[in-house]
């Protein structure tokens, strides 16, 4: 019995660490389908990781061993908080009260030290971009957690593996708009802190239109692909958030829920995938307005849920 | 999704359109949104009589459409006429800055829904968001009136402000003659034509149309 | 206590000897110093007894004229000895190596030191009104000799005498006559005699402006950002980590001496930390001086800390304990890991100036090459302050999250709402503590070095001792969650919370080490994958430029342009100036010139307009009784008020109709309240509407 739960929880850990190349995949062949090409191979990101992996690292001169630590305890820093979001189940590895916001801000010294090591290298588009994430980080911190708010109200609860599960389901029958706004300000969270259109453009390196790619410019190697697979890790845990709200699932048994989570995940790649290419970036001025109107949103969702408390 | 969280929906969707509204930056987006936010304030008495049991009246569906045709059909088109006509720069000016404008409707929704909560309850409205979303809008309205150079901006936020008392007497949707009614809407269409035969003037005389520049009336001769 | 008494003898015989060996500077500091961490030591002996077993407070009592000399040391003085001890003793240590026994009086420093430690300890342990006030005393004017050290230097002075004015109107209008009214009701001046006097208006007003002050609240914070940088560095680190904490131990006593507090304290707590925070950390991002924004981010931290004890209190109302618990409990740890990482970073820009001669931010860069343990110490500081685990901010920040969410699901609405309130402002203080620190840390000591002129010397050890002893304490808090929890939950019973609360309904601490553990072992095992995977590094070149061929120092992000974004978008409230010089011409000859400036807003438009009005007052009664010319006219002091006022009546001249259209609507909307509120009461009324048209 008990190496049957073992081979399960080991099964859908190693689900869990590719699940975020897939939906990289999914993205950039949903992107290059609009633009009338193929696109890459499905699994060009695991190429491109192993490819990084394998190569030497080139160093600036003026980088210290900031620069060298950013990538590892970034990705570590991520990798500890996917043991306590639930992706592809309703279960996580470590679970517990007050989690939730273990994992925010785990999320949010992986970006410190990505940011560290960004003004390590002494070069102005580097610091550009650390300026443009510490500002555009900053404003998405309140929207992120009025929308956990709305989670935490609904189903009293502070642990993660509980507040996404079968305790929505009841919120959506009675205060549907509230989900559904909740939903819409962890979408535009999701699209800020994973650095997608329409904030920030993946495929550009212009230094004006970027924030994440301008901040990793400098890395090379298994750097880089620790970054990159760092990057697809965060989107995938916020999109497990978005997911998780959006489709609360009871406990059915494992070989249902598992390939309908994977198969939600997907969805919300081809989603993304469609915004990207349908949708141009905004002007840097107008992010703090998008996220401005994300916490406005999610905050409406609160007023809606303690309305219909008190009522 | 039930008929009751339908009408819930349709409220809070009329809420984000007023946000959107204070957010908008460029006039022919304002004029859209508000409306989108007609349109679905014309459905709204049509769903009050669904939901309390009963095929919708001719009263109401005299009420909807008479809403659809003027304050859709022929009101946004006369404010976009007074654009075309007019503006230079078809853009918002405001005071305060969008992020704020946007922050401080967010804190009059909250206002309302608090203050809302303290009302004495009386006519038993047909969803218990009608009431803070009807202040809300009320004080969107005004906060777009106050808040905006242009003077085609304080038309809308005028408008606005009508559809806020417009869903306030909802609350008394049978109790209000049809002739009250119609004497509203006719009251919001001559006002608004007369705004526009008044800022065409304005235009026509000063070569602009920021009325925060009025104060400043010189004598040019002498 | 006998180790108390032993320990305030000590520093009193060593501060009187400092103040004779005026012709041995040298040997002043060291038996200064010496005596202080030795008085610290035994200090810590008596409190960790008192916290960690489960003996009694001890209690001495000698019977004086006026008051009594009553000492006892319960849990929660036992609390404040700790964070006291430790950081003084740290400055203790970094002060020799940062005073110059040849340039500047070293007996008098020593000699004030060691009086100021003795009055904190004293503070602490008093358990009579006039004792406390006594050792307020002493501690002010020990703190202004302190402050004003380099006394050469004018701003210097300056800002002793602002430290000086600051505290003691706080101590004049608000604490005196605090302790004045509760002597006048329980009849008694000692402490176990105010239990049950102090649940009033009053009693609470005045205790929250008058410690308020000390702490360091907005607005009444003016001299924090003043007096702080300008202080030699130890002695802010004692300023920021350890004096403006007896604000809050007095906010605290009065706290516990009140069972029952109504439900609008907890609320006017909660509003006034979520307040002092955001705009603390706001002003924060805006500096240009690393000391200056230290200080900031100690009126951040104070708001923390208050939110804390307002949620405790909101708890409290509620009915429920362990809400209560988890508030104080977060308050009380982040009064200890506040002082230790302020501490760190405080002792940091005192090793800072040693070895560069100043705390610019803009003309530093580069020092991680010259000091790899300063820079190490320092990003430590940094990743505490911002609260981000594994370290000590982020466990009382927990705890005080988990407090507010709690506050939030159990609680009525009026509760909820503001706890959502603090919740989210908690939120946006992180990110932007974030932000503030990622910028200095990344301009100060990664990079290249920005001015020439800047030539970093070695940091003494001496200095970085007492560094890697405040970050080491901080990294073992953070990983040692259950235990340091533990212990502030056991303190905070010393606030009223009833004994056998246990955290673990609410937030697991113990689950917390788990998971610092976890983030450890992977920073572990992914550093090995990488020493493994990678071979010798491909070269060391310079870094991309993007094509650029010829990158200068000059070309690097400056801080101010970090935090510009930020700045700018809340410029309403920062209120920033700023001048732009550009560069003329196609091909320019001259590089342009930026410069920015933030007020603190509460000083220019609150306190030196009425300092200004005092002093006119003042000449004017003057200029009655002196026949002769009248005073000349100091514009120069009124020319900002006045600017002000005639901006505002411009501003309000150009936009009449907006203005008029305000002022109707503002009226009606007052009329309808009023209306409203008013019928309230009676039900069949109908509802008062705007749409009662037709």
């Amino acid at each position: 019995m008990i190496w049957k739960t073992a081979a399960v929880a080991v099964g859908e850990g190693l689900l869990v660490l590719i699940l975020p190349l897939v939906l990289m995949s999914v993205i950039n062949r949903m992107k290059a389908r609009f633009a009338g090409r193929t696109g890459p191979p499905w699994l060009q990101p695991f190429y491109d990781v192993i490819k990084l992996l394998r190569k030497g690292s080139v160093y600036s001169r003026t980088t210290t061993w900031v620069f060298r630590a950013g990538p590892v305890i970034s990705l570590a820093a991520l990798a500890t908080a996917a043991t306590m979001v639930p992706v592809v189940s309703n279960r996580c590895l470590l679970g517990f009260q007050g989690d939730v916001i273990v994992v925010v801000y785990l999320l949010a010294l992986a970006r410190m030290f990505t940011m560290l090591a960004a003004l390590d290298t002494g070069s102005s588009f580097e610091g550009m971009g650390a300026a443009r994430e510490a500002t555009f980080g900053m404003m998405a911190e309140p929207a992120l957690f009025m929308s956990m708010l709305v989670l935490i109200l609904s189903t009293g609860s502070l642990q993660l593996g509980t507040m996404v599960g079968a305790g929505l389901s009841a919120e959506w029958a009675t205060v549907g708009s509230a989900m559904v706004l909740t939903s819409a300000a962890l979408l535009i969270v999701l699209l800020t802190e994973s650095c997608r259109i329409p904030v920030d453009d993946p495929n550009t390196h212009l230094e004006l239109t970027m924030i994440h790619e301008v901040m990793v410019l400098d890395h090379s190697g298994p750097d880089l692909a620790f970054i990159t697979y760092g990057a697809a890790l965060k989107f995938t845990l916020l999109g497990s958030f978005l997911v998780h709200s959006i489709f609360p699932h009871p406990d059915w048994a494992l070989h249902l829920l598992i390939p309908l989570r994977v198969c939600e995940f997907i969805a919300l790649a081809l989603v993304v995938g469609v915004i990207e290419s349908t949708m141009a970036r905004l002007r840097l001025v107008k992010i703090p307005q998008l996220l401005a109107g994300a916490t406005v949103l999610s905050g409406l969702a609160v007023v809606l849920v303690l309305s219909r408390r008190g009522a | 999704m039930t008929l009751q969280s339908t009408v819930d929906g349709l409220l809070v969707l009329v809420l984000l359109l007023d946000l959107a509204m204070l957010g908008a930056s460029r006039l022919m987006t304002c004029v859209r949104l508000f409306a989108l936010q007609s349109f679905v304030l014309a459905l709204l008495p049509a769903c009050a009589e669904l939901l309390h049991g009963e095929r919708p009246g001719t009263h109401a569906i005299f009420i909807g459409v008479a809403a659809i045709v003027l304050k859709v059909g022929v009101i946004p088109w006369l404010v976009a006429r007074i654009i075309r006509t007019g503006e230079v720069h078809r853009e918002v000016e405001p005071f305060i800055g969008f992020t704020t404008s946007m922050v401080l409707g967010a804190l009059l929704i909250v206002g309302s829904f608090v203050f809302a909560g303290r009302l004495p309850e009386t006519s038993h409205p047909f969803s218990s968001n009608l009431v803070p979303v009807a202040l809300s809008t009320l004080f969107v309205g005004l906060l777009i009136l106050v808040s905006r150079m242009k003077a085609v901006t304080q038309v809308i936020g005028y408008l606005v402000l009508e559809n806020g008392i417009y869903l306030v007497g909802l609350l008394l949707v049978r109790q209000t003659p049809l002739l009250v009614e119609l004497g509203i809407l006719l009251d919001v269409f001559v006002g608004v034509f007369i705004m526009a035969i008044v800022v065409y003037r304005i235009r026509e005389e000063f070569d602009h149309m920021d009325t925060h520049l009025l104060d400043e009336l010189k004598e040019t001769q002498g | 206590m006998n180790w108390l008494l032993a320990s305030g003898g000590l520093l009193l015989a060593a501060s009187a000897i400092c103040a004779l060996l005026r012709r041995q500077p040298r040997a002043a500091l060291r038996l200064g110093m010496g005596a202080a961490v030795g008085a610290c030591a035994m200090a810590l002996v008596p409190a960790l007894q008192v916290l960690l077993s489960d003996a009694q407070p001890a209690m001495e009592s000698v019977e004086l004229p006026l008051g009594h000399f009553r000492l006892k040391l319960d849990l929660l003085g036992a609390w404040f000895v700790l964070t006291i001890c430790i950081t003084s003793a740290a400055a203790a240590v970094h002060s020799l190596g940062y005073v110059d026994p040849q340039r500047d009086a070293t007996w008098s420093y020593a000699s004030v030191f060691c009086l100021l430690l003795c009055s904190l300890l004293g503070l602490v342990c008093s358990s009579d009104a006039v004792l406390f006030l006594v050792f307020w005393e002493t501690m002010l004017l020990g703190a202004f000799f302190l402050v004003g050290f380099h006394d050469r230097d004018p701003e210097t002075r300056r800002a002793a005498w602002v430290y000086l004015v600051a505290n003691h109107i706080g101590t004049a209008f608000f604490v005196l006559p605090m302790f004045a009214v509760l002597w006048l009701k329980s009849g008694s001046t000692r402490f176990e005699d105010f239990s049950g006097f102090a649940a009033t208006p009053v009693v609470f007003l005045l205790a929250l402006l008058g410690f308020g002050t000390k702490a360091g609240l907005i607005p009444l914070h003016i001299w924090l950002p003043i007096a702080h940088p300008l202080a030699p560095a130890p002695v802010s680190a004692i300023l920021s980590g350890v004096m403006v904490k007896m604000g809050v131990y007095g906010l605290v006593r009065v706290i516990s001496w009140s069972p029952q507090l109504p439900r609008w304290c907890a609320v006017t707590l909660i509003v006034a930390g979520a307040f002092s925070g955001l705009l603390g950390v706001l002003y924060a991002v805006a500096q240009h001086d690393l000391k200056r924004l230290l200080a900031f981010h100690t009126v951040e931290n104070v708001g923390i800390i208050i939110l804390g004890l307002g949620v405790g209190l909101l708890g409290r109302s509620l009915g429920q304990p362990v809400l209560e618990c988890a508030g104080f409990a977060g308050a009380l740890l982040h009064v200890l890991n506040h002082s230790l990482f302020k501490g760190l970073l405080f002792l940091s820009a005192g090793a800072l100036i040693h070895s560069t001669g100043t705390t610019m931010i803009d003309r530093l860069g580069g020092l991680s090459r010259a000091g790899r343990l300063h820079s190490s110490l320092f990003l430590i500081g940094a990743l505490a302050i911002c609260g981000l685990p594994p370290f000590n901010g982020f466990v009382s920040e927990w705890l005080i999250y988990g407090s507010l969410a709690g506050c939030a699901v159990r609680g009525t609405a009026v509760a909820s709402a503001l706890s959502i309130v603090g919740f989210v402002a908690l939120a946006a203080m992180g990110g932007l503590a974030i932000a503030c620190f990622a910028k200095a840390f990344g301009a100060i000591f990664l990079g290249v070095p920005r001015d020439p002129a800047v030539r970093p010397h070695r940091v003494p050890a001496m200095m970085l001792a007492p560094m890697a002893l405040l970050a080491l304490l901080c990294v073992v808090i953070g990983l040692a969650a259950g235990p340091a929890a533990a212990l502030a939950v056991k303190v905070s019973r010393g606030m009223g919370v009833s004994a056998g609360v246990s955290l673990r309904d609410l937030l697991p601490p113990s689950q917390l080490m788990l998971t610092g553990g976890l983030f450890l072992g992977a920073v572990v095992l992914l550093g090995a994958l990488r020493a493994l995977l990678g071979r010798a590094p491909a070269g060391r070149v310079d870094t991309w430029g993007c094509g650029y061929s010829r990158p200068t120092a000059r070309m690097q992000y400056t801080a101010t342009s970090f935090a510009w974004s930020l700045v700018s978008s809340n410029r309403e409230i920062l209120l920033t100036e700023r001048h732009v010089e550009p560069p003329l011409g196609v091909l320019p000859a001259a590089a342009g010139r930026v410069h920015s400036h933030t007020p603190d807003a509460s000083f220019d438009g609150l306190f030196a307009p009425l300092f200004a009005a005092l002093r006119r007052l003042f000449r004017m009664m003057q200029t009655l009784t002196w026949s002769g010319e009248p005073a000349v006219a100091h514009a120069h002091i009124e020319v900002g008020h006045r600017a002000s006022l005639r901006r505002l009546l411009g501003a309000v001249r150009r936009r009449g109709i907006h203005i008029s259209i305000t002022y109707i609507i503002l009226v009606l909307v007052a009329l309808f309240v009023i209306e409203a509120v008013r019928h309230s009461g009676a039900r069949t009324e109908p509802p008062p509407a705007g749409g009662a048209r037709p």
